[in-house]
């Protein structure tokens, strides 16, 4: 669930089958999907629900929700990973310490732990047209990601050629001003593939939100499966519809790739 | 989502009446004073109710409508009618088993409607109205089978789920009887089917449910042999609120209402002569084992 | 505030992460051996294991064994913490045998072939002299994979086992004082952090090249 982006890395190689390791894991992937129902014995009668367009929508809602939620939580965290990754290479040793304790305690923490936080601490009486439990996961999925991404953001500006904080300091620039419009833009695009492999984790990690009672894409497979008593059948869809949206975000991910190789 | 998207609705018909207060209720009861919790939820002119959304028959998100139905949600609308002039003042959110007593708590919801047991360890905690439904344990059997309560079965198979308080209770009201663990009920059927239990045993609302699929197979039988009375929660404190809505469920009782939600979300179970009304007398006119 | 139940919780966290630990640990590098074999199928097969279970939420793996494993022919009836074991140690091995995949597959091809001309059998090739050089190597990735499962055992919380965040949650319950959460969170910190620190300290004791780029942290 944590920060496990794992690079997918190697994906040129060929294997002596002569397929390409993205061919090999779709087909692996697609005896998976096969095994499963054989194994937990799932019964094609249990999966006539999802013959219905109503249950199809009624899951799509779930599926905009992590969506927006996922969206919304990285682009909320860049900012502030951003000022932590600065604050951590800060020369002022109070600020250094203090994002550092900040980045790494949260890391440590179980997200679930932090979600229960958010939720249980947030104030009586909040605005009225977003729910509690959505401003709660929200809120704490933009922490946790802004803590991951801080460690990214701080990589990327080492990794990154002193030389171009030189060359924009004798052009003029301030320090900050080098930061905002010559190393961070940079920084931001080395890292983009390591950013939208950690918005995997994100979309993955929205289905924490079910555990604080909000309705998105697993407690909706609760829900079907509470009422047609299939829970294998549905917790299987449910599993596909999850493993599709990352493995749409992998390919934009890979696609992304080269270009940063290529700068 | 359709929480998000029914909110938005209702914050544009708020801006497009120029950010107007909700007047008065027609209908409601009276207004409460200053500082009190039936107040804050007079003049929200809403009543927030914490239901369940994955339990068909009392608390359930229908997938194929995306509406909310079952008994806790029909009479939610009905307390909020009583309480605050329309159905449609009452607001719902999920409230598991977990999260009743906490949300109740943290004022996040002023009701709970949510298969909620009343008893003596909650009570020390949240406040419980008088009773609306009593839900109890019972046996299922085959047609023709010579059980006909919790006497019949000792020195007999009887199959409950691993863990679940059915196990619990049936160990200690037929102490004789083998008791038989599954991981669902529908395998406890399937076991009965093939003649390995002789009965099954759990809340009598699941019983029904698998006797109404297959009346020429099943019937439940012995009556409900454990008692669990379900009461809404509101959080302590608030006597005002409570005599509201246990004025509005007399009423609800009174009217006949509360027998055609019964009849509307328990279809094929007998509607009680009388509803139960508090709590505590419902324990003490059935005393469990009887 | 009953410091008993947190006391109990730790207790059954360390064990749920200690069993899945050692487990996953079993079955990822058997996945990962498998993902590296000569035969096409074999590979394929434990690649589309890690594709699948790495791209799947944990709870939904979680809710697949307490609901499947009852259900299967196989008719394996659980407790609750056997479950979320069971859970965390299919989801977790994913990540082991990607990162033992990637240790075998650093090394040198020059390693297999000169194995294999000493007369040795590929699975005596891999046993003998890849895994034991990949297995340095990937010790800190694998610290981090560990770290991750056992910040992840909290969400047995959800399948009734008696954990560290069930029992605080069980306190907030009674108390409702939310802050019980920060304590427990401190638990957690002293739990991970050294973990982390251990793993830092292996990793410059290694300085493994490539292996940080690895470690996904």
């Amino acid at each position: 669930m944590a920060a496990e982006a794992l690079s997918v890395g190697s994906l040129r190689r060929r294997s002596r089958a002569g397929l390409s390791n993205r061919q090999q894991s779709m087909i692996g992937v697609a005896a998976v999907l096969v095994f499963l129902p054989l194994v937990f014995r799932m019964e094609p009668r249990n999966f006539t629900p999802f013959t219905e367009l109503a249950i199809w929508r009624f899951l799509g809602e779930g599926v905009v929700t992590v969506l927006v939620v996922s969206i919304v939580a990285i682009v909320a965290s860049l900012p502030m990973a951003a000022a932590l990754a600065l604050g951590r290479l800060s020369s002022q040793r109070p600020i250094r310490l203090a994002c550092t304790a900040f980045v790494e305690g949260i890391r440590a923490l179980p997200l679930l732990l932090l979600i229960f936080y958010v939720f249980l601490s947030l104030p009586r009486d909040l605005p009225a047209f977003l729910s509690r439990e959505t401003i709660a996961l929200t809120a704490a999925l933009m922490v946790y990601t802004a803590a991951v991404n801080a460690e990214t953001l701080r990589a990327g500006i080492l990794a990154l050629d002193p030389c171009q904080m030189e060359g924009a300091r004798s052009l003029g620039l301030g320090h900050w001003g080098a930061m905002r419009y010559v190393v961070l833009p940079q920084v931001f695009r080395d890292t983009l593939p390591s950013l939208i492999a950690q918005f995997t984790t994100l979309v993955k990690d929205t289905s924490l939100g079910s555990v604080i009672s909000m309705v998105e894409l697993v407690q909706r497979g609760i829900i079907i499966f509470q009422g047609f008593r299939n829970p294998m059948e549905t917790l299987y869809i449910v599993a596909l519809l999850f493993f599709f949206l990352n493995f749409a975000m992998e390919q934009i991910s890979i696609s992304l790739r080269p270009s940063a190789a290529e700068r | 989502m359709h929480r998000w998207f029914r909110s938005t609705c209702l914050l544009f018909a708020v801006l497009v009446a120029g950010c107007a207060p909700p007047a008065a209720q027609p209908g409601g009861v009276a207004r409460a004073p200053e500082g009190t919790l039936l107040r804050k939820v007079q003049d929200r002119g809403k009543i927030v109710i914490g239901v369940k959304y994955d339990v068909p028959t009392f608390g359930y998100l229908n997938p194929r409508t995306n509406q909310l139905e079952g008994f806790d949600v029909d009479l939610g609308r009905a307390i909020a009618r009583e309480v605050l002039g329309s159905e449609d003042r009452a607001e719902f959110t999920q409230a598991k088993s977990a999260d009743r007593i906490p949300f109740l708590n943290a004022g996040q919801v002023d009701l709970i409607l949510s298969t909620m047991t009343a008893n003596e360890e909650r009570a020390g905690q949240i406040d419980f109205t008088d009773a609306y439904y009593v839900a109890g344990q019972s046996l299922l059997v085959r047609n023709g089978s010579t059980v006909n309560g919790i006497g019949d079965l000792a020195g007999r198979t009887v199959c409950s789920v691993t863990g679940s308080t059915s196990e619990a209770n049936i160990r200690e009201k037929a102490p004789r009887a083998e008791v038989v663990l599954f991981g669902t009920y529908s395998e406890c059927v399937q076991a009965m089917d093939s003649g390995r239990v002789e009965a099954v045993t759990t809340d009598d609302i699941i019983l029904l449910g698998f006797a109404n699929e297959a009346p020429d197979r099943y019937k439940v039988v012995g009556g409900q042999f454990t008692i669990e009375p379900y009461a809404g929660g509101i959080a302590k404190n608030n006597p005002e609120l409570l005599q509201a809505i246990n004025d509005a469920l007399k009423r609800i009782k009174a009217s006949g209402e509360w027998k055609r939600i019964y009849e509307r979300n328990l279809k094929g179970v007998a509607v009680p002569a009388e509803p139960p009304v508090d709590w505590r007398e419902v324990y003490r006119m059935r005393p469990s084992g009887a | 505030m009953d410091l008993g139940l947190l006391a109990s919780g730790l207790l059954v966290t360390l064990e749920l992460a200690g069993l899945s630990i050692v487990l996953s640990l079993v079955l990822g590098i058997a996945i990962g051996v498998m993902r590296a074999a000569p035969v096409a199928p074999v590979a394929i097969l434990a690649e589309g294991y890690i594709a699948f279970f790495r791209n799947i939420p944990l709870l939904i793996v979680l809710f697949f064994a307490l609901n499947g494993l009852p259900a299967s022919p196989l008719g394996i009836r659980l407790s609750y913490f056997e479950t979320a074991v069971a859970g965390l140690v299919v989801y977790t091995a994913a990540y082991v045998a990607e990162v033992v995949r990637a240790g075998v597959q650093a090394l040198s091809r020059g390693q297999t072939e000169a194995g294999r001309s000493l007369g040795m059998s590929w699975l005596q090739t891999m046993r003998l002299v890849l895994l034991p050089q990949a297995l340095t190597a990937i010790v800190p990735p694998l610290g981090s994979v560990f770290i991750a499962l056992t910040k992840n055992t909290a969400l047995a919380s959800t399948i009734a086992v008696p954990e560290l965040l069930y029992q605080s949650r069980i306190i907030e319950s009674r108390t409702f004082n939310p802050n019980v959460l920060l304590l427990t969170g401190l638990v957690y910190l002293a739990v991970t952090l050294p973990l982390g620190g251990l793993v830092n300290y292996v990793e410059a004791r290694m300085s493994v090249v490539g292996a940080r780029s690895q470690g996904g942290r």
